[in-house]
């Protein structure tokens, strides 16, 4: 017989040896997060058993361990998923099987269903919201429920790999797959599942049909990888993280210095936290022989706005940029209609990131930028004028972009608008009597301006590992694991991008 | 990869995933590796469970070892009966522990333990709640509290307040295949080796030294002597000795207590006593925060009607060594200080 387990801590755990039930080991529920000890686990039994599976049963165990993996994080919500699947393989083979208006009307309802499902499920309840507040205005109670639900895993990523799916078989450029196995495991698989990259049927689906056999150098840049991607996320993006969430969690307690490279600190975060999850997503999709597309290249180090969306989220990007942008007429059209475009796209992208005015104002204000850079551009022109290209302007283009990407990530990360305004304020009331309150110590913080200096030279000059020179690598292999054992920061903490 | 290798990697990884997903094979495993006097024995406990959770090196002290303590002689006529944490169902040996008490039994607080009791009614039954200051601010659900210990002849007429034995449900659980402490448990069964223990105390020494900085769970006292549960210190937790508690919520536990005093009361108990062990922080006074004062409060609230065997006060007033210094838990010193405050109790009803 049950016990209600309604007191905190009370919670049935077994291995406390008598003498502890301290109720510190029971507080903790760690999902299958990459950083987490059960998916190197995991990972390990599916790799190794990947290899022993006889070829033809290989989709079958991916599958397999894609759907473990996936309902790790909240069983029932493989149903949804598997709504989505179940639509878009149809839709697939009949949009490849008619002709005319019948093919734009499958791939109408295609898309509807997908994104009915990442509207209810996504932003159901912020549109409720606003209409509740919108009605208050005027005296008038909101009759629509609110939903209680939580948002399914990597909802937007996966629909939008499935997406994606379907319009490239409308277009002609993907057959449609007729194996309901390998269908699925293309929107299913598990490295890239939940947080990307947005892939491309093109790109992927032939892959689950080949026969990967083992391959030791292949195994080695895969190693490489993923020990660059944990490195990333729990040295730096959680370290990091201590400072941005004690910063951006009491506001009003922070000056503006703190509040500054608070930001700062953010920008590197993301990155390391995003970029180091794309990094276990390819190795270890790599080690079992698959290529995934790659997702982030140096994008610190880029010396325009236009040139650091070539090189952030690449495969969301491209996916905007392939789906949305040049339907819409992209740049062959006036120039009013092509400003409303790429504000369009960015308005867009920030939504998909989360149903909050936050990231709605983070697009917009990327909108501008991109806007604001084609101006730039047509000015040059105009002018006549040559910008040099001088390590001096290099270094002042790429500090000038990336303090404009900085500036946006402040809407990104704050909770409300309103708090990003008292952040911006804040910031720009920086005082020279301002003094850093953190919670780390002085040698921390140099420690995390010294990781971020590391990462900047080790992206700028080393961005490909060598995996010929064994010496090397196992060296730096074995770096990379003592610097994630010794000075990462475990406490569980989950991707950012896994709430999109 | 060969296939050999392929399939012992992934049978042998699969094992421990399997031995870690059930809580059957690791009861099994952890009894059998925490008695385990060699390398692969572990050391989660072996120098308290605080030290098992931060790994500093300076805290690595063996518990002070039990006192040899004479059994109390007087004549047995009391069944004593207990729902408590490990504060209790570590310590307590047996009925010995207790004077005048035949027959000793206890449900546990962690786990699924009811007792199923069926009072001798020519004895005196009594029943004991013990709780740790840090969970008593949970204790607000009284269906949780009645359904720790079941009477068999109860002879209630109505009970007051609500159910005895709460509905629940029978709903499938994943539990087995997505078992919630599998984190906790794939780290004991490939981490948790005496081996390693160097390679811990090494990081923890490093991030310590270097940014000040221990597990999160754990927090070094401002006198450096201590291991606390940082959730006990931390004033932003309900568990720490330091959040501030509203009368209305003082109000609401000691109308919680009521209530559980009468239901037990109506089952049979002869007495119901309940004892709050002060976390240490709130006894030892090494930080430079102001007590929230929820044990006094509550112990001297004027309409409690539960009998209180204090151990807040004389611990307070004793010099001895009442907890240890790299576990959550009194020592035994604590512990026979407690037993005298109980024992004084017993001897007023024998």
């Amino acid at each position: 017989m049950r016990t209600p387990v309604s007191l905190r801590g009370f919670a049935n755990v077994w291995y406390i040896r008598a003498g502890s039930d301290s109720g510190i080991h029971a507080t903790t529920t760690i999902q299958m997060i990459f950083n987490s000890l059960q998916f190197i686990v995991f990972f390990v039994i599916v790799t190794a058993a990947y290899f022993v599976v006889p070829y033809r049963l290989r989709w079958f165990w991916l599958l397999l361990a894609s759907c473990y993996f996936y309902m790790a994080f909240v069983p029932v919500y493989i149903l949804i998923l598997g709504f989505t699947i179940v639509i878009d393989y149809l839709a697939g083979i009949l949009i490849e099987k008619y002709e005319g208006r019948m093919r734009g009307f499958l791939l109408a309802a295609s898309l509807v269903a997908n994104i009915g499902v990442l509207a209810v499920f996504k932003y159901y309840n912020f549109l409720n919201y606003n209409l509740t507040k919108i009605l208050h205005l005027v005296d008038y109670v909101n009759p629509i429920p609110i939903l209680s639900i939580l948002l399914p895993v990597g909802l937007s990523f996966h629909t939008f790999q499935a997406m994606s799916y379907t319009i490239e078989v409308y277009k002609g450029n993907q057959k449609a797959e007729r194996h309901f196995g390998i269908y699925a495991l293309y929107v299913m698989f598990y490295p890239q599942l939940v947080a990307g990259p947005i892939e491309r049927p093109q790109n992927i689906l032939h892959q689950f049909r080949e026969k990967h056999n083992f391959d030791f150098e292949r195994f080695k840049s895969g190693l490489a990888r993923m020990a660059f991607g944990f490195f990333k996320k729990v040295v730096i993006a959680d370290r990091l993280a201590m400072v941005v969430d004690h910063s951006y969690g009491n506001i009003d307690a922070q000056n503006g210095f703190s509040l500054l490279v608070a930001t700062v600190f953010y920008s590197f975060q993301i990155y390391c936290d995003f970029s180091g999850y794309s990094d276990i997503a390819i190795g270890a999709a790599r080690i079992m022989g698959f290529e995934l597309m790659e997702n982030f290249k140096s994008p610190y180090l880029s010396k325009s706005i236009p040139e650091f969306w070539k090189r952030w989220h690449i495969s969301l990007s491209t996916w905007f940029r392939d789906y949305l942008y040049i339907p819409l007429g992209g740049n062959r059209v006036k120039i009013s209609r092509w400003y409303f475009n790429l504000m369009v796209v960015f308005l867009i992208s920030g939504l998909w990131h989360g149903a909050n005015w936050t990231f709605v104002a983070w697009g917009l204000l990327h909108g501008i930028y991109q806007v604001c850079a084609v101006e730039k551009d047509k000015f040059l022109k105009r002018t006549n004028i040559k910008v040099s290209d001088s390590l001096l302007m290099r270094v002042l283009q790429i500090t000038t972009t990336f303090s404009l990407v900085t500036f946006a990530w402040i809407f990104f990360r704050a909770a409300k608008p309103v708090h990003a305004l008292k952040i911006i304020d804040k910031i720009f009331r920086v005082s020279v009597h301002d003094t850093l309150n953190f919670g780390l110590n002085t040698t921390e913080m140099w420690f995390c301006v010294f990781l971020i200096m590391a990462l900047l030279f080790k992206e700028k000059f080393y961005n490909t590992v060598s995996v010929t020179n064994n010496y090397r690598f196992w060296s730096l292999i074995l770096f990379l694991i003592a610097g994630c054992y010794f000075l990462g920061v475990f406490g569980a903490k989950q991707f950012i991008y896994f709430q999109f | 990869m060969g296939k050999p290798l392929s399939l012992f990697t992934a049978g042998f990884f699969l094992i421990a995933f399997i031995i870690s997903s059930s809580e059957e094979l690791m009861k099994k495993t952890a009894q059998y590796r925490y008695n385990l006097d060699n390398v692969l024995g572990s050391d989660k406990y072996t120098y308290g469970d605080l030290y098992g959770l931060a790994y500093l090196s300076a805290f690595k002290v063996k518990p002070d070892a039990q006192p040899e303590i004479k059994p109390c002689r007087k004549p047995g006529n009391i069944n004593l009966y207990a729902i408590c944490d490990s504060y209790l169902w570590f310590f307590v040996k047996g009925n010995a522990d207790f004077c005048g008490v035949d027959k000793y039994d206890f449900s546990r607080w962690v786990h699924d333990d009811i007792m199923d009791i069926t009072l001798d009614t020519d004895r005196k039954n009594i029943l004991l709640i013990e709780i740790a200051e840090r969970n008593l601010r949970y204790m607000t659900d009284t269906a949780a509290i009645f359904s720790k210990a079941v009477v068999a002849n109860k002879r209630n007429v109505a009970v007051t307040g609500r159910a005895v034995l709460p509905a629940f449900s029978e709903g499938i659980s994943l539990e087995p295949v997505f078992n919630p402490l599998i984190e906790q448990n794939l780290q004991f069964s490939l981490f948790d080796y005496r081996f390693f223990t160097p390679f811990k105390e090494m990081k923890a020494q490093l991030n310590y030294k270097l940014f000040n900085r221990s597990n999160e769970g754990v927090k070094v006292s401002a006198d450096g002597k201590y291991l606390y549960l940082a959730e006990t210190v931390d004033s932003t937790q309900v568990t720490s000795s330091f959040n501030p508690v509203s009368a209305q919520e003082i109000d609401k536990l000691v109308h919680t207590l009521n209530l559980t005093y009468r239901h037990y009361k109506l089952l049979g108990f002869d007495e119901v006593y309940f004892s709050v062990i002060p976390n240490p922080v709130t006894i030892l006074d090494t930080e430079k925060y102001r007590y929230n004062g929820l044990i006094p409060r509550v112990q001297e609230h004027k309409r409690l009607e539960m009998k209180i065997i204090d151990a807040y006060t004389p611990f307070k007033k004793s010099a001895a060594q009442l907890y240890r210094y790299s576990d959550s838990h009194w020592s035994h010193a604590g512990f026979r200080v407690w037993t005298s405050q109980v024992n004084m109790e017993l001897d007023k009803i024998r």
